[in-house]
């Protein structure tokens, strides 16, 4: 899986991150690409796709603005967090790296978490939301709007 | 299950009418295929009869629009009697002495001849030539110089005696001729009267005889002499202002219903004339203004006219077997009058006061319109487009269902008429006494989205369950429970998907969040 989540990380070896990938190669050694990957699967799909669509499902929330709001201030808290983890990691395997680093790694953890939980599963599973099916309207196929 | 044939007589028989048809629109059950409504009121102008005829009026065009697979409101057939469609063959119809012919009328309303801008005197020939001295001198008897001198055109203003001469025409108008025609086996009839006034108190025993004593060439005679006939006379329920300067005096209302119903004794309940006859009456009145005719007569609606309303689904609730005739007379004829308890004289009337009966058959019904007339009022503008149940699927609820290009007929229209009658419908029972007050009313457009939904129903505990978050109550509750019921309908034509929709959510919204159990 560490293999897996490295791809995407690092788009299949185009955007390593540091000087001479490094950053990205210390993610890849200490198999931190499969805590990563797994955190943000887990969080994204369980937390903050199925919590918005099914327990909150509130038709006041339906709106585009909110559903943006939501993911955009859950995926920034997700996204710090992870940064947070993999910098008290590193910090434990004496491992230093620049702030420019650890800014991109939480920008491409962001740019995962959104894409994953407020648009991919979204795109395939919330027409089955009662109050939410049609939150956002952009994504939604013809034939449910 | 058969026709009834409602004949609303007066002011009162309208009111009663208007009240039944709010309870049909809100899903109250009558065992009845279809009913027909037939107003018989020599004051054409007056506002209650005109505001029936509107509502009825708006019934059926909403009725015609919509199925009953998952809605139960409007559900009950209303039919014009001009629109009802003898099932004589033709072959009897042309063999036949008087060949049946086309009522051309375009409402409920049964029109009276030759009253319009005539005086009474000149409607009985007081004038004529031929009419000796000494007839005069009888009908100065029976009528006073205020009878003679009365305006046909604005009622009988309380005098029966008045009442039972003009409204003679009525058996012999194509309208009742059509009724009989009609009229089938096991069809049923309802008469309202009020016995204090003039022409319910006049036009009910009349009519009754004519019905019961109905004879060839008048078609279906056999069936109408043997007829399930049931009645509601309705006692002093309301006063009148300034009694003393005025044709009508509230004076007069208990001496003539007294003199009423001791003709009642001989000549109705005595011989056996009706099926089922109920009584009704309130010991606490309100005074309306005196209007004898000139002010359109527009009463505020009544606890009392409900009630009736309620007696005629209990009418049609008797088996065949129950209301038997024989030889145009009633076997066991019935007599019941109305009761509640639990309240106090002065203290405004809710649906728990009701027994048992009244209570399970009216309750839900009349919660779950008020919820959907709640929501089409004041939310319905804020959630469509904006809500999956408006927009999903391929059948939509969007700016041109809100505001349609030709606005006559829509089914929103019609129902927008309709609602705003049954808001003042619902505040006139409120403010009247004795006051009827199912729902609280004293909230304004403005801070309806802050009031609590459920507290809106007086006298039913609010069920306490979580529902999400905590916000997802009152009208958002609504929504949730739209869009629940909008992927359950699917797509079926507009009006019918519309109607099903509201129901099935109006009536989740009651019975999950209203505890009847312990009321």
């Amino acid at each position: 899986m560490n293999d897996f989540f490295a791809s995407f990380y690092e788009i299949w070896g185009l955007a390593m991150i540091g000087q001479n990938g490094e950053f990205s190669n210390a993610l890849y050694d200490n198999n931190l690409y499969q805590l990563i990957g797994f955190f943000i699967v887990f969080s994204s799909c369980l937390f903050f796709f199925m919590f918005y669509y099914w327990p909150i499902n509130h038709p006041r929330w339906n709106k585009t603005w909110i559903w943006f709001v939501f993911f955009l201030i859950l995926c920034l808290i997700l996204s710090i967090t992870l940064t947070i983890m993999i910098n008290t990691q590193f910090q434990t395997l004496q491992k230093d790296f620049s702030i420019t680093e650890y800014l991109t790694f939480g920008f491409l953890n962001f740019i995962y978490s959104f894409i994953l939980s407020s648009i991919i599963l979204p795109l395939l599973f919330k027409r089955w939301s009662i109050n939410c099916c049609r939150t956002p309207k952009f994504l939604t196929f013809k034939k449910y709007i | 299950m058969a026709k009834l044939f409602i004949f609303g007589i007066g002011g009162t028989g309208a009111r009663v009418v208007k009240s039944l048809t709010f309870l049909l629109a809100s899903g109250v059950n009558i065992k009845a295929s279809e009913i027909i409504p037939i107003f018989i009121d020599p004051h054409g102008a007056n506002e209650d009869l005109k505001r029936a005829n509107f509502l009825l009026d708006c019934y059926q065009k909403i009725y015609d629009k919509i199925e009953f697979k998952n809605n139960q409101f409007f559900k009950t057939k209303i039919t014009k009697l001009s629109e009802l469609i003898p099932t004589i063959s033709k072959a009897e119809n042309e063999t036949n002495d008087e060949p049946i012919q086309k009522l051309h009328s375009k409402d409920f309303i049964f029109t009276l001849k030759d009253t319009k801008n005539k005086k009474f005197k000149d409607f009985i020939g007081y004038n004529e030539q031929g009419l000796g001295q000494s007839n005069k001198d009888f009908i100065n008897l029976l009528f006073s110089e205020k009878n003679l001198e009365s305006d046909m055109d604005k009622g009988f203003k309380g005098n029966p005696n008045i009442g039972s001469v003009v409204l003679n025409q009525f058996v012999e108008s194509p309208h009742f001729r059509y009724f009989a025609q009609n009229f089938e086996e096991n069809d049923r009839i309802f008469i309202i009267s009020s016995i204090f006034g003039g022409t319910g108190a006049a036009g009910f025993p009349l009519l009754l005889k004519n019905i019961r004593n109905a004879k060839h060439p008048i078609k279906n005679c056999a069936f109408l002499q043997n007829a399930k006939i049931g009645a509601i006379t309705i006692l002093p329920y309301f006063g009148v202002e300034g009694s003393d300067k005025k044709d009508i005096d509230e004076g007069t209302f208990y001496s003539k219903s007294r003199a009423a119903l001791a003709y009642y004794l001989n000549n109705i309940c005595g011989n056996n004339s009706l099926n089922v006859l109920y009584y009704l009456c309130d010991t606490i009145k309100k005074a309306y203004p005196n209007d004898p005719g000139e002010g359109g007569q527009k009463n505020d609606a009544h606890i009392i006219e409900t009630i009736a309303a309620r007696m005629i689904i209990d009418f049609m609730q008797f088996t065949n077997d129950q209301i038997l005739s024989e030889d145009g007379k009633a076997i066991n004829p019935i007599y019941k009058e109305f009761s509640t308890y639990d309240f106090k004289d002065e203290k405004p009337m809710i649906l728990k006061n009701f027994c048992d009966e009244t209570r399970t058959l009216l309750s839900k019904s009349l919660m779950n319109y008020f919820y959907f007339y709640l929501y089409l009022t004041f939310q319905f503008k804020n959630s469509i487009e904006k809500q999956p149940w408006s927009s999903r699927g391929e059948i939509k609820f969007d700016a041109n269902f809100l505001n349609p290009s030709e606005m006559q007929d829509t089914i929103l229209e019609k129902l927008n008429g309709f609602n705003s009658h049954y808001w003042d419908w619902l505040v006139e029972m409120a403010r009247n006494k004795r006051s009827f007050q199912p729902f609280d009313l004293g909230f304004t457009q403005h801070d309806i989205h802050k009031v609590d939904l459920f507290k809106l129903t007086n006298g039913f505990d609010e069920k306490k369950f979580i529902t999400g978050l905590p916000g997802k109550k009152h009208f958002a509750y609504f929504d949730h429970l739209l869009n629940k019921a909008e992927r359950k309908i699917g797509d079926i034509p507009q009006s019918q998907k519309f109607m099903s929709i509201f129901y099935l959510a109006a009536a989740e919204f009651v019975s999950k969040k209203f505890n009847f159990k312990e009321n």
